[in-house]
């Protein structure tokens, strides 16, 4: 269905519903508008885009939010239209601050502009200025109102996309304003999404401010470091110096979804960090720069001893999937093919990994890649698990998006109160630690198993209400796609298990949780079954002897580091390969820099499946050399592949399924510290599942480590930005329960597990179970993370004032 | 006469009250206990029972004498000396103002026999917050028609018939809003019911919530069962906390007989009404910003389309109404649209409730058929110019709407004929204004009430209206420069044509309707730098006029800074240096002597 229509005399066609604004477009005619933004619901606030029809004369049209009819003759230039337009902008310029000069915007601000294109050069009226707020004290993006024209973008950008609605008009007539609540300096999601609508000066990025002027900038598309999505972006440069980020314009012009890492969290990458200049060795002397040749040639040397005696699988991998695809395949060859290890893990996207590795064994397909545009398409969102949103904050806007369709289902199993659960149509709240076991009996009772228990939905502390609609609409006929989350350091098999049983029925399954290329990496085969704790396991053992870092860092990524600095200490090869000095390249015996993924040429695959090739755009640190290369450099050296060379155990097998011992008994801190043997037969039966310890009078709290919002990864770490958001490590913990022990809202406080202790800062939910706690920013927090325990979805936990015994 | 007597109705309307503070139901109570017929006679709490300008009153009932309370003092001997009234046939202590002529019982006062009582018909005769009083006077038989022997296509049809237009002030035709909301198939469906009654000078509704809420309920179930809602909400503004309380009460009584809620006299409908209180901002009066607010958001308003008959109140199809076009649905319901369309006029059927307001000798809500002109009811219902002024304009539609001279007194008030002169039917409130006003003043009265209650949203209402205060005051203030007028107009225009919703493009008729004809009054403002009605005080000279002046020294003895002396049988002299320009004594002049 399309409406025909003229526009200043050419014809056009638009779909049916389509506004006069995007006919024009079509056409392409001028439109002025300042209000208008196309990720948004129209408000028409602004009133500069009027037009008039030629069969109705004098009678102005808004256009951004009329809709095209059949025959309308629309005139954009005439005097009628131009004098109102005119008039709008020297109405919106009184009071409007002439400092430009100044103004960040200058240069790319929309008013600035219109004052120009439609001659401005007098202004007739003159009235008090109203009051309005300025903010320099909230972080990352700056509020200067009084140069705000309120056009409304940011407030509903901020409500209908981000869903936070952190901005708000207050007051009303000539003294309207937008502000936050009493005021205050912001505190929200930092996505900067506010600053990519304001068409004016009035929200500005913090750290470009002053540096540049927006007119000396180019932009050079890649993709975003900080997840899995691989969030298209722009780096802004003026000559090699990166001064900020910004999103590409979709395919209505305006700016695509970015999220805080994206846009504030650059300066990990440049600015920042003091990049590592060049390699470094570590021997019975102590730590000495080296040369490359003398750093590779150790490596090689060691290397070669060690598969040589031991065998391939002596040697393990970690990496942080900051490879490219091209260079995870190199990757994959050196390690499994020609040095035979079979242990090739990643930390961060442990739990993604073992997602995809399940799902691949258990799905008659791998799962199909599926575009934000598939997740939108679907009628029920089904996500198993708490904390998508939190992994790849995109997803807030995106889900947002598709909550506006028509009868949308989002249905989110979770136990814990995260950002889509707070949204879902349907939230199932599970009680922590039974997570995993609820799933495996629903995917029984889906099947028409008969369940040990029954579903006795109460024991899980589910509705039971809710229950009996998730059934419902999970057998409707609405089409399903889910998503299927991780937990931050246990491992959720019931999850993988549920989606893959209900693969008939559903479109699309997503796991998340991924990092920059984890799923190029798993697609270039450069994965294994095993992961860390396996890993480290087998380290304590003795049965691997070396251990190889791509960038991960198992003393700031794991639960109980001095367990794993004990562990690693038994090692008779550490090599740290990574593009920052981080704790474990103290240790390493060698270093060797690397160079981001912004300087290197390459493909990579997101977590949809997506596919982008990535041209370099950013000049590497001179010391610094890809990862490819390196390891490409190492095999040269290595010549011969250890495999020939005599004594090579026989490895466990490429799939390393089977034949592995039993898996330690699920929740018992006891089996967990002795070290998991291997992993799990059965991954769903519930006598696996992840589970909770319970809580005990002395430790009261279930404490569940979350992941952040400003990213727990290799590269989200390194951003200061992000780090000060983060503000140190965080428990949130029910308002009740708040109130009981008589806290104050950020109070720094004691949190303690039978493992460990920890000041961290505290704050209230009201949605949060009583008696459980968030811990949030664990990852690369030695002290935090001695909270906890892996594969624990739950730790018991008591906080307070004082510290623990 | 007291065996005569079943029940006496007190008004308990806001009005009564900032009267005089009497706490009219206790001192009945007390009084009635004392003379021991606390048992046989009745209390019936009312609202508005004669015009407001004589309250509190109270009336006998049946009888429908009215008398006024004017003191609590030795209320036993009055209630009394009212008894014994009764016995004769015409009322000595109640006389109609302008004649001064007795009166026997309220349906003989000029300013009730002209009216037609349809939305009212109840005030004064029932107590509100009885819902067996309402049922007893036809109450909800309407909704028992409705709801037992027509579908909700024929009640669609009825109220099409009838010609009913939406009395909120745009004049939509109802029946054509309620076949919209039916059409659309989305559920749940809702009905709102638009009591955020705001223009300055306007109370109908009020007093329909507060005297006869059962009225708004049935006509709302109504509504609910021809456009298939189930959920009504009433939207009152905090500031009529009476009318809150009658709603709830009524709701109440409604859910209890089984009028709300499941199964509505087991026709297998449901519906029920909630009420919601709006926080005072005009603008949520405009339908879209008054669901938005209902939603818990700023209220402002929003695109359209979709209108919200398809896509309302958190995007459901709704039904949104004012109060008086309710009231109006369960007779029409009731006697067939057929009767309804016989009263009024052709374009504009039926009645319409004014507020008659101002310079008026009766002050208080008029009911008359639609087509009714102005001179009859400033003149005959209203009785009048106050004192001795003389009619100076009149100002129809609230904030919004227009002000209009003598000549056009003789027009039918209709919805297209205001239309045509520059004002609007609005809501309804009549504001009469006589000689003492300065029109630049009361045009600049009502700009800034919509500076003030613009919600700030887009541009030509946030800042073009304040730009036009800035040039009124600048007029009022005497810097007022001969370019101003046009800009003024200019402005205006501007605001009209590009504003996005009714606040703003009604703004500015107020400024264009005194220009238009009262231009010569912004003329002697910004040329001879003179006020002719002596309202704004930097362009009054404070002299005293040797002409007109009598020398009666009453212009000293109101100054209340000394800043006049007098003489018998001299002119007083002004002393500017203390003057304060309070204008005390142009009030107390009689003969305008003072410039």
């Amino acid at each position: 269905m399309y409406v025909k229509l003229k526009i200043n005399g050419i014809e056009t066609t638009v779909p049916k519903g389509g506004t006069i604004l995007a006919a024009a477009k079509a056409a392409s005619v001028y439109i002025p508008t300042l209000c208008h933004d196309p990720r948004v619901a129209p408000t028409g606030a602004c009133r500069l885009c009027v037009v008039e029809d030629r069969r109705r004369p004098g009678q102005l049209i808004p256009s951004c939010f009329t809709p095209a009819r059949d025959g309308m003759d629309i005139v954009t230039d005439s005097p009628v239209v131009t004098a109102a337009i005119r008039e709008q902008l020297k109405l919106i310029l009184i009071n409007h601050p002439l400092d430009c000069p100044v103004c960040d915007k200058a240069g790319e601000c929309v008013l600035q502009e219109l004052v120009i294109r439609y001659g401005i050069v007098e202004a007739p009226y003159t009235l008090e200025a109203p009051f309005r707020p300025v903010d320099r004290e909230s972080p990352l993006i700056e509020r200067d109102m009084t140069r705000c024209v309120l056009c409304g973008r940011c407030v509903r950008i901020c409500a209908e996309l981000q869903g936070k609605g952190e901005l708000e008009f207050m007051r009303r007539g000539y003294g309207t304003y937008v502000d936050t609540d009493g005021s205050r300096a912001l505190d929200c999601d930092f996505c900067g999404l506010c600053i990519s609508a304001c068409p004016v000066g009035a929200l500005t990025d913090k750290l470009f401010k002053n540096t540049t002027r927006p007119w000396k900038l180019e932009r050079r598309e890649t993709a975003c470091l900080h997840c899995g999505l691989d969030c298209r972006i722009y780096l802004n440069m003026e000559g090699e110096i990166l001064r900020r980020v910004t999103a590409p314009p979709d395919k209505d012009g305006a700016e695509e979804l970015l999220c805080v890492r994206g846009r504030f969290g650059w300066r990990a990458a440049a600015g920042a960090v003091r990049r590592p200049p060049g390699p470094w060795l570590r021997d019975a002397r102590g730590r000495r720069d080296a040369t490359w040749e003398e750093a590779l040639d150790f490596a090689s040397r060691r290397l070669a001893e060690i598969a040589g005696e031991r065998g391939g699988g002596a040697v393990a991998v970690l990496t942080a999937d900051l490879l490219t695809t091209e260079e995870a395949a190199v990757a994959r060859g050196f390690f499994r093919t020609f040095l035979g290890s079979h242990d090739i893990a990643s930390l961060q996207a442990a739990g993604y990994r073992r997602l995809m590795d399940q799902l691949d064994r258990m799905l008659p397909s791998p799962p199909p890649p599926a575009s934000q545009e598939d997740l939108l398409a679907a009628d029920v969102l089904l996500v198993l698990g708490g904390g998508a949103a939190e992994w790849h904050p995109v997803l807030k806007p995106l889900i947002n998006r598709y909550r506006q369709g028509e009868g949308k289902e989002l249905i989110v199993i979770s136990s814990w109160p995260d950002y889509l659960f707070e949204r879902a149509t349907l939230p199932v709240a599970v009680a922590p630690g039974h997570l995993e076991g609820f799933m495996a009996e629903l995917q029984a009772a889906l099947e028409g198993r008969e369940v040990a228990s029954g579903l006795d939905a109460s024991r899980r502390g589910i509705d039971v209400g809710r229950l009996a609609r998730l059934v419902s609409l999970l057998q409707g006929q609405g089409e399903i796609a889910v998503l299927v989350v991780p937990d931050l350091y246990a491992r959720g098999d019931a999850r993988a298990a549920l989606a893959a049983s209900l693969h008939h029925r559903v479109q699309r399954i997503l796991p998340l949780g991924g990092q920059f290329n984890s799923r190029g990496a798993l697609s270039a085969g450069f994965a294994s079954p095993r992961d860390f704790q396996d890993i480290l396991a087998d380290i304590e053992m003795g049965r691997i002897r070396s251990l190889y870092l791509i960038g991960e860092d198992p003393l700031e990524d794991f639960p109980d580091p001095q367990r794993v600095r004990a562990a690693l200490s038994r090692l008779d090869l550490l090599i740290c390969q990574a593009p920052y000095a981080t704790t474990a390249a103290e240790a390493a015996h060698v270093f060797l820099p690397t160079v981001l993924p912004w300087e290197k040429e390459g493909s990579v695959l997101a977590v949809t499946g997506q596919r982008r090739h990535l041209r370099k755009v950013m000049t590497a640190p001179p010391g610094a050399r890809g990862d490819g290369e390196i390891l490409e450099e190492l095999r040269r050296m290595m010549g011969d592949p250890p495999a020939n060379l005599p004594g090579r155990v026989a490895a466990v097998g490429e799939t390393g399924s089977s034949g592995s011992p039993a898996a330690p008994p699920p929740g018992s801190p006891a089996a967990t510290a002795a070290g998991g043997r291997g992993f799990p037969e059965d991954r769903t039966s519930e006598a696996n599942a992840v589970g909770a310890e319970a809580p005990s009078p002395a430790f009261p709290f279930l404490l569940v480590p979350v992941p952040s919002l400003f990213g727990d990864g290799l590269v989200s770490r390194q951003s200061p930005e992000l780090a000060g958001l983060k503000g140190g490590l965080g428990v949130v913990m029910n308002n009740d329960d708040f109130a009981a022990l008589n806290l104050k809202d950020r109070e720094t406080v004691w949190v303690a597990t039978p493992y460990g202790a920890a000041p961290a800062r505290v704050r209230a939910l009201a949605r949060i179970r009583p008696g459980t706690a968030l811990l949030l920013h664990a990852p690369g927090n030695p002290e935090g993370l001695s909270l906890l325990r892996s594969d624990v979805a739950a730790v018991p936990a008591a906080i307070g004032r004082k510290e623990a015994p | 006469m007291i065996s005569s007597v079943s029940r006496i109705a007190y008004c308990a309307s806001t009005t009564c009250k900032f009267r005089k503070p009497i706490d009219v139901r206790g001192l009945l109570t007390r009084t009635l206990e004392e003379l021991g017929y606390a048992e046989r006679i009745g209390l019936v709490e009312t609202e508005c029972l004669i015009s407001c300008h004589q309250g509190p009153s109270i009336m006998f009932l049946p009888g429908g004498k009215v008398f006024q309370v004017r003191t609590e003092e030795n209320f036993t001997e009055t209630l009394q000396g009212f008894f014994a009234a009764l016995q004769h046939p015409t009322s000595p202590l109640l006389s109609e103002p302008r004649t001064k002529k007795e009166i026997p019982g309220i349906e003989s006062v000029d300013f009730f026999a002209k009216q037609r009582l349809i939305v009212l018909r109840n005030r004064g005769h029932i107590d509100g917050e009885s819902i067996e009083e309402y049922i007893a006077h036809d109450g909800y038989l309407g909704l028992y028609k409705a709801l037992t022997s027509l579908t909700p296509e024929e009640v669609i049809g009825e109220v099409k018939t009838s010609g009913l237009r939406g009395r909120g002030g745009a004049g939509f035709p109802t029946g054509r809003k309620w076949e919209e909301a039916r059409r659309y198939r989305a559920y749940p469906k809702y009905v709102i019911c638009n009591g955020d009654e705001g223009d300055p000078g306007a109370f109908m509704d009020r007093s329909v919530m507060e005297s006869d809420p059962h009225a708004v309920l049935e006509g709302m179930i109504i509504c609910g069962y021809a456009t298939g809602a189930t959920q009504g909400y009433i939207y009152v503004r905090a500031e009529y906390p009476l009318a809150l309380r009658m709603l709830r009460t009524a709701i109440a009584r409604a859910r209890e007989k089984g009028f709300l809620g499941r199964n509505i006299l087991g026709s297998g409908f449901d519906f029920d009404v909630h009420i919601y209180p709006g926080a005072g901002a005009f603008v949520c009066g405009e339908s879209s910003a008054l669901m938005v607010s209902v939603e818990g958001k700023r209220g402002m308003p929003r695109t359209k389309p979709p209108r919200s008959t398809e896509a309302g109140l958190w995007g459901r199809p709704t039904c949104l109404n004012n109060v008086e076009t309710f009231a109006n649905i369960p007779q029409i319901i009731l006697h067939g649209g057929n009767w309804f369309r016989a009263i009024g006029t052709e374009d504009s059927t039926g009645t319409k409730v004014f507020s008659l307001t101002g310079a008026v000798k009766n002050v208080g809500l008029v009911e008359t058929p639609m087509g009714t002109d102005l001179r009859t009811i400033i003149f005959e219902i209203g009785g009048g110019i106050r004192g001795n002024a003389r009619f100076k304009a009149v100002q129809l539609g609230g904030p919004a709407g227009g002000c209009l001279t003598e000549d056009h007194l003789h027009l039918p008030v209709t919805f297209d004929s205001l239309q045509e002169v520059g004002a609007i039917m609005g809501s309804g409130g009549i504001v009469v204004m006589d000689d003492s006003n300065c029109m630049v003043d009361v045009a600049r009265f009502f700009t800034q009430f919509c500076v003030d209650e613009s919600c700030g949203k887009c541009v030509p209402c946030r800042v073009g209206l304040r730009v036009m205060l800035g040039l009124l005051e600048k007029i009022i203030l005497g810097r007022g420069e001969p370019e101003d007028l046009g800009e003024l107009e200019r402005q205006a225009r501007h605001i009209q044509t590009t504003s996005h919703c009714g606040l703003g493009q009604a703004a500015p008729n107020p400024v264009l309707s005194t220009l238009r004809y009262f231009r010569d009054e912004y003329e002697a403002h910004i040329h001879e730098k003179r006020c002719p009605a002596r309202v704004c005080v930097d362009l009054l000279r404070f002299e005293i006029d040797p002409d007109k002046c009598r020398k009666c020294g009453l212009c000293v003895k109101v100054c209340p800074v000394g800043a006049m002396t007098w003489q018998k049988g001299e002119y007083p002299v002004i002393h500017r240096d203390l003057c304060i320009r309070c204008k005390s004594c142009i009030r107390a002049c009689k003969f305008k002597a003072i410039n």
